[in-house]
């Protein structure tokens, strides 16, 4: 196979971090070269410069032998160069054809004349297998559906190669499995991919070659064919990895924390609803929560931290009703509550540190009294935080925007942990981490849960549920699908129950 | 008082004021349409509404013509449109504060300039339009002396009108300005430029408005008044909003405000017994209401108000 | 619509109040250019202008009194703008809450005669502040329970105030032996705020004003009331999801700041008017936006920003009487003063000098 892109020298610098230091990148023509690294190890940057929404500070690109100069997407669509991003970019209130003629002309001038060019478009989608609703609002389609339409969108501006960011996140397994008969068809066309992954089994069934990048460093190529996953895991993080996080067996307390009645949260719009979630959360114990993004975890997680009544149903802490208390009640309860998006909804960002690590706490004693502010003990307590959490900071006062990923991450957990909550709700909770930061919360977590909490993680991360759960349950469609010890769960099984099939229906199979 | 009341809404008369005095919000709220399906807000309206009123004042006083005056308006309108759209796009500043410290500042501006140009106490009448009547289409009864028998502003209004809607929902550059408006970050991802798709929205915005300021210097009082727009920017946001984003449906909300405007100069000139402040209140209290019963049944770009920076 | 402004400011978040205080001189310096270049091009000669500007705000104690007087109901309508701002909201209100406001405090003033000043100039106060608190409140809670855009509301109540205000001095409220004067009788005395410093004729009202600001900063800071209103401007998900409740500081902000847009309403009825009329206020609700940015949003900063505006427009009423230089130089020396403010404000601006300042940071970490 031919060369047909080379990648030489490319150094991007950020202030304050090395994004790439002269990586070198090639892939040939009809391959599926899959680009391995951690988070943070500059697999994105290096996409983004090849796809124009950066560009590089050293190091020249070449397609087919020839340099080129990517400056903008257009650039890079015109080069054949098309990607699926991680968080896609369509506009959801336009339908899958409008996002796919969006930035070209239909051929016809400046009207848009979209009949014709759904014609063409629906036969550019039989050559490759892609099934999409053409007509469908892109926030009404299921994501394995939108990702296609990104997909077809690249082809259809004539993408020979074709870079695909970290595609399966939000996947069930059998899309998966969709979506890699798709590549195969794409290879089998001609058509070159990049393929974006932490996910090392995944990289091991797809690909044809695999390279490896560590803290902005080009580190190794292989053939797929002759790697293992432990080799890659190696290569990828520097060190032999445990893949699996130490974690002591749970005491099996009986002492039910949470209760959890057939509740039922119903809205309007038909969306992100519960339709009788019953669960509990025992003492001692995590309880994993997977599914798919968009399920009801949102509106079970409204539920838990207060923000909803639901329509039916009871929700029982430590033998006493809750169910639409208020978020500030069940914080008198001791509940600690992690937002699934630290920014929007953990953070007050242009506020300061000491601010936001008073937020649970200033409307009491000592931090308060009879509405007027104690701003010596707010301080004070926020210095103290800091130091326990070893949160990097010049000092308290400094705004939180100020702050990396991981210590917002710990000023949230120092605010919702340091009162030794008895049950934790946390959502999502290592989003966008580096190593360090996820490996910092799942400890803390895990203490907690050895110290008698109960938590309820809920995550769209299979591989966090899996390896901090005591027990795994899954929703879809608003149902708890079933319940597994995590001792006990086949991938496989679970992939059933997250696109819809009750354990009972399985085990009875 | 029954009598009087028909007598003041079944006329041909107050119709034809209706759509005289339609004409700015029309214009004014398709600009702001295009500009806001763009992603970009201006509160800034009213001030740009009293530099086209003074632009075409200005121009129709030197040229004696009340055209060349209307092209003055409209450039004076787009000049600041372009200074609005450098602070919020290429600076991305606020737009909100942009837009209000635009206003304060326009209003200043304009009575400077007039102030100097003309003296404390003269106020020269210019150049200005007279209503026109088409041939044949005026003679269509009933319709014809209310939408045909119209200044020339008008009839402007009905052509700007139409080609926005078509510009907006049926060409690849109307589906841009959606896409930039609707969610920026995708829209760059395939090669369409924020930036450039926003400037020429508000610019276009700004010309439009600088359009429909003219109509109060050059095709109703003749002459510039400070602050002569009396809030019809303001009320042209809120028939953005009413009318969900679409010119056509905003130039037929801007009817129903044109019409409440004639009310209240029929009650206060036909002296009914309601004192004129309640006329001259009207419209705006009609416009809350509007505002208020429509609350939350509509479909605002997703990305208005939000400055877009790449990365 | 997303309408809080990014309250980053463009340097080191850490150096306190300095910045902002420099980033509004610098803003005045370059919009007092602008207009400097403006008088120019109008045939004035900008330093002489700017001297009779100086000389007629400040150079005499007739002057100052002035000047401050001017300043009051300026200080009062900026904090009713920067402390809905410090809940995220933009109160354009200003207007309407200064006329509802003067309203109140007459009603207040004409229905109860016969009371001891003590008591009756602070009722007439509080008139005020009830006034306007109302018409700041209603479309706070138009926000708060419908999502309805403030700025729209509060720009249509300004007109309806108005309006209201003008019809009852033409009609109910007219004072029978005034000659075709659209107003109401006089004040009485005892509702009157007296003056403090005569000579300059400087009136109770700045003291009231300067109360008020410090009250303004005491809540925002000390109480869990201004907490709340500052992590509702801050993060109103974040708010909402650690259990504040987020709708009662929103109208809270607006009652307050509408209420405290009602007593510059009230001061100059109480101060100078001593009678309501209609066309009382020359735009002090619109001046108020400069006020509030110019002032970084921060009661002290306001005080000093309404007492430069004050200053200004003094100025240039004398400008206007001895040069000829036309009125609306008060009002454009205002918005471009505001557009720098904004102009410094700016995203791109901000990113900019954080990169770099995080590649010196790096640097000198080496």
């Amino acid at each position: 196979m031919d060369t047909l892109l080379r990648m030489e020298g490319i150094t991007k610098v950020y202030p304050g971090v090395v994004a790439n230091h002269e990586v070198a990148f090639e892939v040939a023509e009809g391959e599926i070269h899959a680009l391995l690294g951690e988070n943070g190890a500059g697999k994105t940057t290096l996409m983004n410069i090849l796809f124009g929404m950066t560009t590089p500070d050293a190091g020249r690109i070449l397609l087919s032998g020839e340099p080129v100069r990517i400056r903008s997407p257009r650039d890079a669509a015109e080069l054949g160069i098309g990607m699926v991003h991680q968080h896609f970019m369509l506009v959801p209130r336009f339908t899958s054809l409008q996002n796919v003629v969006l930035g070209t002309s239909t051929g016809t001038g400046p009207w848009l004349k979209l009949k014709a060019v759904a014609r063409r478009l629906q036969a550019l989608a039989e050559q490759y297998g892609l099934d999409i609703d053409f007509d469908a609002e892109i926030q009404d389609l299921p994501l394995g559906m939108q990702q296609r339409v990104e997909i077809l969108r690249a082809l259809d501006r004539g993408a020979g190669l074709l870079i695909m960011d970290e595609p399966t996140a939000v996947l069930t397994p059998d899309e998966v499995q969709m979506l890699f008969g798709i590549l195969r068809r794409l290879a089998e066309q001609g058509h070159a991919t990049v393929f974006i992954s932490h996910k090392l089994d995944e990289v091991l069934e797809i690909s044809d070659r695999v390279t490896v990048l560590r803290d902005g460093r080009h580190v190794a190529t292989l053939k797929t064919g002759e790697a293992t996953q432990q080799q890659l895991a190696r290569l990828m993080v520097g060190r032999p990895v445990v893949l699996s996080v130490e974690k002591s067996p749970a005491q099996s307390l009986d002492r039910r924390l949470l209760e959890v009645s057939d509740v039922w949260v119903e809205r309007e719009h038909g969306r992100d609803q519960l339709r009788g979630v019953s669960l509990n959360v025992h003492a001692g114990e995590i309880l994993g929560m997977a599914g798919i993004d968009g399920n009801g975890q949102r509106a079970l997680l409204e539920v838990l931290c207060g923000l909803t009544r639901p329509t039916r149903g009871q929700v029982t802490l430590k033998g006493i009703d809750v169910t639409g208390c208020t978020p500030r009640q069940l914080g008198d309860l001791n509940v600690a509550r992690i937002p699934e998006d630290r920014r929007t909804m953990g953070l007050l960002m242009a506020l300061s540190i000491w601010e936001n690590l008073a937020l649970q706490s200033y409307f009491r004693e000592p931090h308060s009294r009879w509405g007027i502010l104690h701003l010596g003990r707010m301080a004070a307590f926020a210095r103290r935080l800091v130091s326990e959490f070893d949160i990097k900071t010049p000092g308290v006062e400094v705004a939180v925007s100020t702050l990396s990923g991981g210590n917002q991450q710990k000023l949230i957990l120092a605010r919702e942990l340091h009162h030794d909550p008895d049950l934790l709700i946390v959502a999502n909770a290592t989003r966008g981490l580096d190593v360090g930061a996820t490996e910092y919360t799942y400890r803390r977590l895990l203490e907690h849960r050895d110290r008698g909490a109960g938590i309820l993680l809920v995550s769209s991360d299979l591989e966090e549920i899996l390896s901090l759960s005591d027990r795994v349950a899954v929703i879809h469609g608003g149902k708890i699908m079933g319940e597994i010890p995590s001792g006990e769960v086949d991938p496989s099984v679970l992939g059933m129950m997250m696109t819809g099939t009750p354990l009972e229906a399985l085990t009875r199979a | 008082m029954l009598r009087t009341l028909i007598d003041i809404f079944l006329s041909i008369n107050f119709a034809s004021a209706s759509v005289r005095f339609a004409m700015p919000l029309a214009v004014a709220s398709a600009g702001e349409i295009a500009s806001e399906r763009s992603g970009v807000v201006n509160i800034g309206l009213e001030g740009m509404m009293l530099a086209g009123a003074l632009g075409g004042m200005v121009g129709a006083y030197y040229s004696e013509n009340a055209w060349i005056g209307l092209l003055c308006g409209m450039l004076a309108g787009g000049m600041v449109a372009a200074i609005h759209a450098f602070m919020v796009i290429t600076l991305a500043a606020s737009q909100v504060v942009s837009g209000a410290a635009m206003n304060i500042g326009i209003l200043g501006l304009t009575t400077f300039i007039f102030r100097t140009l003309f003296g404390i106490t003269e106020r020269p009448i210019v150049a200005h339009f007279e209503p026109w009547p088409v041939p044949l289409l005026s003679q269509i009864p009933v319709i014809g002396p209310i939408f045909f028998n119209q200044i020339p502003l008008v009839y402007l209004t009905y052509g700007v009108v139409l080609v926005m809607s078509v510009v907006l929902f049926r060409t690849t550059w109307g589906l841009s300005i959606q896409a930039v408006g609707e969610h920026p970050r995708a829209a760059n991802s395939v090669g369409v430029s924020v930036a450039r798709t926003r400037y020429i929205a508000v610019i276009l915005c700004g010309l439009l408005v600088g359009m429909a300021g003219t109509f109060f210097s050059l095709g109703q009082l003749y002459t510039f008044i400070e602050g002569m727009t009396g809030g019809r920017g303001f009320i042209a946001l809120a028939v953005v909003i009413v009318a969900n984003w679409s010119p056509a449906r905003a130039a037929l909300v801007a009817l129903l405000f044109g019409a409440a405007e004639a009310v209240g100069l029929r009650l206060q000139a036909l002296d009914v017994g309601i004192p004129y402040q309640f006329a001259l209140a009207f419209p705006y209290v009609l416009t809350l209401l509007v505002y208020i019963g429509l609350a939350g049944r509509t479909r605002m770009p997703r990305a208005l108000g939000l400055p877009y920076v790449k990365d | 619509m997303n309408l809080r402004l990014p309250l980053r400011r463009a340097f080191a978040p850490e150096a306190g109040w300095l910045p902002g205080l420099g980033a509004s001189v610098l803003a005045i310096a370059g919009a007092l250019a602008v207009s400097g270049a403006t008088l120019a091009m109008a045939g004035f000669r900008p330093l002489e202008v700017f001297g009779v500007m100086a000389n007629g705000a400040l150079g005499s104690p007739q002057a100052i009194g002035v000047t401050v007087t001017n300043a009051i109901p300026l200080i009062l309508a900026g904090l009713g703008v920067a402390l809905p701002f410090r809940c995220g909201l933009l109160n354009i209100g200003g207007e309407g809450q200064i006329y509802m406001g003067a309203l109140g405090a007459t009603l207040v003033t004409l229905a109860f005669p016969g009371l001891p000043a003590a008591v009756h100039l602070p009722l007439a106060l509080l008139g005020g502040f009830v006034g306007g608190g109302l018409w700041g409140a209603f479309p706070g809670w138009l926000r708060a329970s419908k999502g309805l855009n403030e700025i729209i509301t509060t720009i249509m109540l300004n007109y309806i105030g108005f309006w209201i205000v003008s019809f009852l001095v033409h009609g109910p409220l007219k004072d029978p032996d005034s000659y075709g004067y659209a107003w109401t009788v006089k004040v009485p005395e005892s509702a009157r705020l007296p003056m403090i410093l005569p000579e300059a004729r400087i009136h109770l009202g700045i003291v009231v004003a300067l109360i008020l600001a410090a009250f303004a900063h005491f809540l925002l800071w000390h109480t869990t009331l201004g907490f709340e209103m500052r992590a509702v401007g801050a993060g109103p998900e974040t708010s909402r999801f650690s259990g504040i409740a987020v709708r009662r500081s929103v109208v809270l902000s607006l009652l307050i700041g509408g209420g405290m847009a009602g007593m510059a309403g009230a001061a100059i009825i109480l101060g100078v008017q001593f009678r309501l009329s209609d066309f009382f206020s020359p735009g002090y609700g619109f001046d108020a936006i400069a006020v509030a940015l110019v002032g970084q949003t921060t009661p002290f900063g306001v005080v000093a920003a309404g007492l430069f505006f004050g200053a200004l427009s003094n100025g240039v009423g004398s400008a206007h009487r001895d040069l000829g230089v036309a009125q609306g130089t008060t009002s454009f020396i205002q918005g471009v003063t505001m557009m720098f403010i904004v102009a410094s404000q700016s995203l791109t601006l901000i990113r900019l000098l954080r990169k770099r300042r995080m590649a010196r940071l790096a640097e000198n970490a080496h």
